[in-house]
């Protein structure tokens, strides 16, 4: 089991001097709560908002909501990270996703530029199917490229455990939906939270259109999207800039 | 803190990335600051080293509150320098931490108390893998070789630990970042240099006495002296 940081036994002595000031502890609370968000994202997966609370303020949820404002500020403008609010079973989760995208992938490392294609591909065949996709047609389509589920790749691992990984880290998501004419839900895939902020469509239609050798043009609907999304950017970029 | 350099996306995304590979190699660091620029950087204008050091300079002043550092260090085994991005209170692996199971933080904390404690700080691969006969506790089933080996990838690549002619050898973020951790737990069997007197496990050996020393600061010595800093005799090996 983890020892506890340095940092948690430091703050119960300065909580038993009375004398203390507020300010004081508030920067180092912050400065926890912080450091804590950072270490749990490290994987990408996503926090509960208990984890951060008990781990960074020892269960003080008021200080939660009174703290966070700052947290989130401090988040955003040292790092570029903000928190986007998922749903985990009712309860407060978030996951830490970056405010702008990695377009190059020389900022990657090479584990990460794999685990990235691999990802585009599973992303894209998604757009092209306009967004939901039953989780076995996913599948027959690696499958059709090469990849399949219950064999190591050379390039990209064990899929159904990287598969795995990208639901955890809410890059894909999965939903149950009933078809007509099946007896049960069917399982879809869709774009998960951080698949929605991170990773821009354009990007994915281009890997896309190299893998099929055609033009980004020759798919109308996923082609308005991205010029969609492009244009939604540059609303950002005008508003950060003031 | 510098009031006239502003602090903008290409600072966040460099500290992002830095994080995320954990060790650059200075030319990996210096392509990637410029695919950066192309990125986020309005003004195009043409990226230079030391416009890097400066926006790194920039990001240190504003994580340093949180216990991190990106670092510029030399690197001895390669002769290398490299960008750690490092968390100076406490390593990773003793903070709350959610990437490796128990099992798995045993194994690295074995890892670095071997090559702490084999004289030249390298271990053959063999005997690296073979230290998971250590980590079966309570019950549980040691690590198993194949998921050993795969961590071993992981953690160089991060920078913890370095593969060479089939020894392992502490990484460039692991020379940074547990420098102080082994000189505490092992004080008895790791040196320091005596120029700079940072714990030192990888360096140049005097011909004449025991002592090792940093390259860099064995450099920077021999431009005004011509001796060995321990033993005084004339310094006579090539750096």
């Amino acid at each position: 089991m983890p020892r506890p940081s340095q940092s948690q036994s430091q703050r119960s002595s300065t909580a038993d001097r009375p004398n203390a000031t507020q300010e004081v502890d508030e920067a180092h609370l912050i400065t926890c709560m912080v450091k804590t968000i950072l270490n749990l994202s490290i994987n990408k997966s996503i926090i509960k908002r208990s984890d951060i609370s008990h781990i960074a303020l020892k269960g003080d949820s008021r200080l939660y909501t009174r703290l966070m404002p700052e947290v989130l500020f401090e988040l955003e403008s040292v790092y570029g990270y903000q928190l986007v609010d998922v749903e985990s079973k009712g309860q407060k989760a978030m996951i830490l996703c970056s405010t702008f995208e990695t377009s190059s992938l020389d900022e990657l490392s090479e584990s990460y530029r794999r685990r990235y294609t691999f990802l585009f591909l599973i992303l894209g065949y998604i757009f092209m199917k306009n967004g939901a996709v039953p989780e076995a047609l996913l599948w027959d389509f690696l499958h059709s490229v090469g990849i399949e589920e219950q064999q190591e790749h050379e390039c990209f691992g064990d899929p159904r455990k990287q598969f795995e990984l990208f639901i955890k880290q809410a890059y894909l998501t999965r939903t149950k939906q009933s078809v007509e004419g099946m007896p049960e839900e069917s399982v879809f895939l869709s774009w998960g939270v951080r698949a929605k902020h991170e990773v821009s469509k354009k990007a994915v239609l281009d890997a896309i259109c190299k893998l099929m050798n055609r033009k980004p043009t020759d798919f109308k609907t996923q082609y308005i999207e991205t010029q969609a999304e492009t244009s939604e950017s540059v609303e950002d970029d005008m508003d950060e800039s003031e | 803190m510098s009031e006239n350099v502003s602090y903008t996306n290409v600072h966040r995304a460099f500290l992002q990335a830095c994080s995320n590979h954990g060790t650059l190699s200075t030319s990996q660091a210096f392509n990637m600051y410029v695919a950066i620029c192309a990125q986020h950087d309005d003004s195009h204008s043409i990226p230079s080293e030391a416009d890097l050091a400066s926006v790194i300079e920039a990001i240190n002043e504003r994580i340093y509150r949180f216990d991190q550092k990106i670092a510029l260090v030399h690197y001895d085994p390669t002769d290398m320098d490299f960008y750690v991005f490092v968390s100076l209170q406490e390593s990773p692996i003793d903070l709350q931490q959610n990437v490796f199971t128990a099992p798995e933080l045993h194994f690295f904390r074995v890892l670095l108390r071997e090559l702490a404690l084999s004289e030249d700080h390298t271990l053959a691969l063999i005997a690296c893998l073979n230290l998971t006969n250590d980590t079966a506790s309570e019950g549980m089933k040691p690590l198993a070789k194949t998921r050993a080996e795969q961590l071993l990838q992981e953690w160089e690549q991060l920078g913890y630990f370095l593969t060479l002619d089939d020894k392992c050898y502490l990484g460039p973020k692991a020379v940074v970042e547990f420098e102080k951790y082994i000189s505490r737990n092992y004080a008895d069997v790791v040196t320091r240099c005596c120029l700079c007197n940072v714990t030192i496990f990888y360096g140049v050996k005097c011909a004449s006495c025991p002592q090792i020393l940093h390259k860099d600061c064995m450099k920077k010595y021999l431009r005004r002296l011509t001796n060995c800093p321990a033993c005084k005799t004339l310094w006579s090996v090539p750096l």
